[in-house]
Parts: structure tokens; C-alpha cells; sequence
């Protein structure tokens, strides 16, 4: 059932980002808070869970956002990988972790998803479309502390099980 | 072997090729939503238009208070209005046109303007950096096909590129993955109008390919073509904003600014096919 909540919040975000969010644009962009969730998940969950709440979490983009089913959720199952893999042995948890995390791991998904659309579809680029990256990162690491702060309060009050071995901060 | 031991590495290589799979797939051209993809979008498109119901609900709430209301309302009337007329305009313009032509050539050629419109609304708009992609509240039961044209009385919005049992979803004109065969009304150059990622924030797109020695103007009108295959003639695009000269100096580049406002719309229309 505690699982089960996870993606249905997965869920919520996605319907929020897609109707409330393009009302709202912060920086000029709309905050990818299916992305930014998704680090906050990846941070204190193992890496096989990770794995593949990244893979549904890049699915549901595929089929609300994208053209190309599979592009998200490749590239999420690898970064749910690698940041759980990291997280799992080097995490601390501060805020300002968090926030650096999610502003890096946002500009490595804009990067990848770029270089992925333009070396496989042709879709063209140039280096300004990597300023507005700048800003969707610091968006998203924006709403990540938010986001982390309320997810890890959660885990703790269903006394569910932290991947991590130090205490929380807060 | 070793690797095979390995649970979490066998289930990330699983599902890699599965991905991998799913994405090669995904190219195929002319394809409608597969079966998973069909029940996500039936089970999210009435959770969607709920919501924006809601967001405009409490949206028109508050704008009461402030007196707002009245005037949105008043607004709106005066913008369709206007809208209403520029169509108008255009139809007799191009009409005008057209029959200098035909009495310049001697040929009469009857034009088709009558379509069969399927009016929807739009569910959500997925806007991000790289996409303009608009949901909507209507598919295959209700009439919508693939590479379907979506427009509104603005102009053209995009076309069909997918489409379930109850929702369609639509490229943007002003998508970067978007191409539209299209020609000047009054120099009657032709060229393609393209999204561009750098424009499109803006509700811009380009065409270029000019030759240098057009007498193309900041305000010129564009339209479709008809060229493309998918686009019918004579739709509107939008007007020129600005003209650049390509990299090369040996053609102009067209700044174009959509007729439709693409981040604002609510509702539009698909020509049935």
C-alpha cells in the first residue's frame, strides 16, 4: 500500500505540472516536478526499487509529454541507478545536498534528452537551447527542497524502511 | 555468469532492451496509441480537463471579486469579434486574388473551402523547453484521425500525431519537431515553416530558405501551402515579425509570429479528414 501511494503522488505531479503548472511559469519555465520527485525518491529508496520507479516515472512523461515512448524512461532508469548507487553510500542529508543533486541531475536529463533527440531523431540544437537548461535546473532544484522535505517526512511518519545509514538532518 | 547472479543488473539490462524496444517502435510512422499508452491517456485526459475546470473555476471566482469577470468576458466577445473579422478579411482578400488569376490564366477552377470541423477542447498543454504538445478531450470514436489539422478562427494550431479512443494528442505549429509547407500571400514565395526551440517560447517560428531577392516585409501574411501532404491550402499561418539573413548570406530567414496564441487557447478545431 506504501508503495502504491508513492505512484499514485507520481501521478498527481504529473496531472499538476500538465494543467496548474503551464499557468505558472517560474523563470520562464514550468518545473519538471515529475524529475524532481523522482531525485527525491531515488535518493532514499534502493537501487532495484529506483530502478524501476524511474522507469514508470519516465513512461508517464513519454505518454503525456513526448513523441518518443521509452526515451524518458531510459534515461530515468539510469539516473534512478546512479543516484541511488551514490546516495546509498555517500549521502548526506542536508538540504543544500539535495538541492545541488537535483539542480545536477536535472541538467544531465535536459543534456541527455537533447543530445539522445538530436544524434537519433535529428531534432536540431544549437548552444542557446542549453541556456534555458540553466533555468529549468534551477527551477527544478528549487522546488526539490520543498519536495525532499515533505517526502522524507512522509517515509518517517509511515515508518517506512531509509536506504541511507546516517540520521537525517532534520 | 557473475553478472547473471546479479538480480538488480539483470533487472536494469531487462528492462534497458524493453526501452530500447519500445523507443524503435515509438518511430514508426502513421501508428495510433498502443494499448497501454491508449488506457493511460483515457484514464488521465477526464483527470486533466477535471482540474483545469477546477483552476478555472477558481480562477473566475477571484476575478469576480476584483470585478474582473465582466470585463474577461466583455474581452473575449471583442477578441472574437475581431478574430471573426480578420477571417472574413482574408477570405475576401484571397478570393480577390484568386480571381485575377484565374482571369489572367483563362482556366476556371472551382475551390473548395467546406470542411467538417470536430470542435474539442484542450485537456492540458505540455509545454516545456523542447515540446509543444496539446492534449485534447476528443479522439478516434469522436472522429479524429491521424494527421488530422487542428485550427482555430486565429489560424492553424498543429496536427494530430497520436490519437486514442478519447484523445488526441497535437504537435504544435511552434514545436521544434513541427514543418509546415507554407507561401507568402502577396510575393508568393514558397518555403517550409519550421518550429525552432529558440523561438518557440515566444509563439514564434521560422521559414527559411527565402531567396535573397524577395520583396518579402515585416508583416507580410503566411499560409499553407498545400504542398506538404498534410496541411491543406490556404490555412493561416501567421505574419512576419522579423527577417534575418541566414548564416551562409545567401538567403533571408523569416521570423514568424503565429496567428494562433498557442499557450493561451482552450478550445479548438479538428478538420475531419
Amino acid at each position: 500500500m506504501k508503495i502504491i501511494k508513492e505512484y499514485l503522488y507520481l501521478f498527481v505531479l504529473l496531472v499538476l505540472q500538465t494543467t496548474f503548472f503551464t499557468r505558472i511559469k517560474i523563470f520562464g519555465v514550468i518545473p519538471n516536478l515529475v524529475l524532481v520527485f523522482s531525485v527525491c525518491f531515488f535518493s532514499v529508496n534502493k537501487v532495484p526499487h529506483s530502478a524501476f520507479f524511474g522507469v514508470v516515472a519516465g513512461l508517464m512523461l513519454d505518454w503525456i509529454v513526448g513523441d518518443k515512448t521509452g526515451l524518458n524512461a531510459i534515461i530515468f532508469l539510469y539516473l534512478g541507478v546512479f543516484v541511488s548507487f551514490v546516495s546509498n553510500r555517500f549521502f548526506y542529508k542536508r538540504l543544500v545536498y539535495i538541492f545541488i543533486l537535483t539542480f545536477l541531475i536535472s541538467a544531465v536529463y535536459n543534456a541527455l534528452f537533447l543530445t539522445l533527440n538530436f544524434y537519433i531523431w535529428g531534432k536540431y540544437i544549437n548552444l542557446k537551447s542549453f541556456i534555458k537548461v540553466f533555468l529549468q535546473c534551477v527551477s527544478d532544484a528549487i522546488f526539490s527542497i520543498a519536495g525532499y522535505f515533505l517526502y522524507v517526512k512522509t517515509k518517517k511518519a509511515l515508518n517506512s524502511a531509509l536506504s541511507f545509514k546516517k540520521e537525517v538532518i532534520f | 555468469m557473475t553478472f547473471f547472479k546479479n538480480k538488480t543488473k539483470v533487472l536494469i539490462l531487462i528492462l534497458t532492451i524493453i526501452l530500447v524496444v519500445l523507443m524503435a517502435i515509438s518511430t514508426l510512422p502513421f501508428k495510433n496509441a498502443g494499448v497501454v499508452s491508449d488506457a493511460f491517456g483515457m484514464v488521465i485526459t477526464p483527470i486533466q480537463k477535471m482540474v483545469v475546470k477546477v483552476i478555472d473555476s477558481t480562477e473566475s471566482f477571484f476575478k469576480y471579486f476584483i470585478d474582473m469577470k465582466n470585463l474577461e468576458r466583455k474581452n473575449n466577445e471583442l477578441k472574437e469579434e475581431i478574430s471573426n473579422l480578420n477571417a472574413d478579411l482574408r477570405d475576401m482578400s484571397d478570393l480577390r486574388n484568386e480571381n485575377e488569376r484565374l482571369r489572367k490564366l483563362l482556366e476556371l477552377k472551382e475551390r473548395n473551402t467546406g470542411y467538417d470541423y470536430i470542435s474539442c477542447e484542450v485537456t492540458s498543454r505540455n509545454f516545456n523547453n523542447w515540446y509543444c504538445i496539446l492534449n485534447l478531450d476528443k479522439g478516434l470514436d469522436d472522429g479524429v484521425g491521424l494527421n488530422s489539422v487542428v485550427v482555430t478562427n486565429d489560424g492553424v494550431v498543429g496536427y494530430v500525431y497520436e490519437a486514442g479512443k478519447n484523445w488526441a494528442k497535437v504537435t504544435g505549429i511552434i514545436d521544434s519537431s513541427s514543418s509546415v509547407a507554407a507561401i507568402c500571400k502577396r510575393t508568393k514565395d514558397k518555403s517550409v515553416v519550421q518550429g525552432d526551440i529558440n523561438l518557440m517560447q515566444n509563439g514564434e517560428c521560422l521559414m527559411p530558405y527565402i531567396p535573397k531577392e524577395s520583396s518579402i516585409v515585416e508583416g507580410d501574411e503566411i499560409y499553407t501551402s498545400g504542398d506538404g501532404g498534410v496541411y491543406p491550402e490556404g490555412l493561416y499561418i501567421g505574419k512576419v515579425e522579423r527577417i534575418l539573413s541566414s548564416s551562409d548570406g545567401m538567403t533571408k530567414e523569416l521570423v514568424i509570429k503565429t496567428g494562433v496564441p498557442i499557450y493561451d487557447i482552450g478550445h479548438v478545431f479538428v478538420i475531419k479528414k
